[in-house]
């Protein structure tokens, strides 16, 4: 039931969750930042059970960061997607977490990868997870076009988190929005 | 407790009645030749909720406010329709500056909890420091974590004061562990939410928030079948914790609550007279 969407602009990766930690049918905290942060440079946002997405973004995000520990490179987003896609098909049919995820990240272009929890990885412009999502896709197709640049953006990531205030049955007010850009990690003011 | 297992399915905007595998198209799982995650963990947890009937039936809340942290819980134990006692101690002093509460299976959350205790305990005699509240919650965490899909309940807050300020933390059988300032676990959570989102403020003071937690226990415990008994409050402050309310009975409350609002005769009807 977590919604996350994200999109590629000019320079940039916006990529944005909802707030909502969901234990059965009671929310427990209104102040849940889904989206972490690897390296300093790349964006790891995580949907789906509460127990798991919390654990898998962590698990990811000490491996990467054990990785430039080791190597003193810090790797690109295509390595981090598939490292990350590799380690959720190894542990699909032994211990499976249902983890749904959005990577984004910036090298010489920017690049979003949609990542589901069986271990499905494909390069995009623009995807989103979750009930909530379905109603975005429409919505970004429409407004998205090549080369946005951060203003085009942020107003598109408004007009989404509007649709999901608007016509998605859950109560999902409140928005975590993060660009990652070449000066780095970004927190949006969305609310 | 009402059946929820319905949120967990893809399609649960669906009636209950509403059979998808019979009426839509097959089930995903069938098109593919190995079973899905899902199918895996709901297969185990299936399993084992077979072995283990259990649900959290109680109420246990905690919050921060200004003055550090309240605890309140009640002290009712269920074993299905059968109540086993109305006086269990439901929060478990860890060491003098931790507590945990108990939520779920009795056993499950005692031994796991002391057993957090002993740990504690050697991670300060190891470092010669005492361990953070996160630091604590997050062992108890990967504890139960190795045991995911086997049957452990418990759903257990723990709270305390370390060189961060108050700490209060959820953690849960199934992995969960959230760090918040407003937390309810058990049957009984829902009817205290209410209560608590009413009157939570950051600035309460003392009285108000131990008020405010014995409060909310009493109308879980008014209106959760499975929690009642009596209402026990622990203030966690600076200097460790103190036990505020030791024992206050919920059905006293009740009488005092009817009396402030004059409705001590008031009697509900099921038909009306003409």
């Amino acid at each position: 039931m977590d919604t996350l969407f994200g999109f590629v602009g000019k320079d940039y990766v916006l990529v944005a969750a909802d707030r909502a930690a969901q234990f059965s049918i009671v929310k427990l905290l209104d102040s849940d930042d889904k989206i972490t942060e690897l390296d300093g440079n790349k964006l790891l946002a995580a949907g789906g059970d509460t127990a798991d997405r919390i654990n898998f973004s962590d698990l990811m995000q000490k491996n990467i960061h054990l990785y430039y520990y080791r190597n003193s490179v810090k790797l690109t987003t295509e390595s981090t997607a598939n490292f990350i896609r590799t380690v959720i098909s190894e542990n699909l049919r032994k211990k499976p977490a249902f983890a749904d995820l959005l990577i984004g990240g910036i090298d010489n272009e920017p690049g979003l990868y949609y990542l589901d929890y069986l271990g499905v990885m494909q390069k995009v412009r623009k995807a989103a997870h979750g009930h909530a999502g379905h109603f975005l896709y429409g919505l970004m197709d429409n407004w998205w076009k090549p080369d946005l640049t951060l203003d085009e953006g942020k107003e598109i990531a408004r007009k989404c988190i509007e649709q999901v205030r608007t016509r998605f049955l859950i109560n999902q007010r409140k928005f975590v929005v993060k660009v990652v850009s070449k000066d780095g990690i970004t927190l949006l003011d969305f609310d | 407790m009402a059946d929820l297992s319905f949120l967990d399915s893809s399609d649960f905007a669906l009636p209950s009645y509403f059979s998808p595998k019979e009426d839509l198209n097959p089930d995903f799982s069938e098109t593919l030749s190995f079973p899905t995650p899902q199918d895996l963990v709901a297969k185990g947890t299936a399993e084992a909720k077979k072995l283990h009937q259990f649900a959290k039936g109680t109420t246990t809340l905690g919050f921060v406010f200004q003055g550090g942290i309240i605890i309140a819980v009640d002290a009712r134990a269920t074993m299905g329709s059968f109540i086993g006692s109305n006086k269990v101690k439901k929060v478990i002093e860890i060491n003098d500056y931790l507590l945990g509460t108990m939520a779920g299976g009795a056993a499950d959350c005692f031994y796991w909890e002391t057993n957090l205790a002993r740990v504690c305990r050697m991670y300060e005699l190891k470092n010669g420091e005492r361990i953070s509240v996160g630091g604590a919650a997050k062992i108890l965490c990967d504890m139960v974590g190795q045991y995911r899909g086997y049957g452990l309940s418990m759903g257990t807050m723990i709270a305390g004061w370390d060189h961060k300020g108050p700490g209060l933390y959820m953690v849960d059988d199934d992995g969960i562990r959230l760090k918040g300032d407003l937390f309810s676990v058990g049957s009984g959570s829902v009817y205290a939410y209410g209560v608590l989102d009413s009157h939570y403020r950051f600035d309460m003071s003392l009285d108000e928030a131990v008020q405010l937690g014995r409060r909310a226990i009493y109308h879980a415990g008014h209106r959760d079948a499975m929690s009642g008994g009596v209402v026990r409050v622990y203030h966690v402050h600076q200097n460790g914790w103190t036990n505020v309310i030791v024992a206050e009975d919920i059905n006293l409350i009740h009488d005092i609550h009817e009396e402030e609002k004059g409705m001590k005769n008031l009697d509900d009807q099921v038909t009306f007279k003409h």
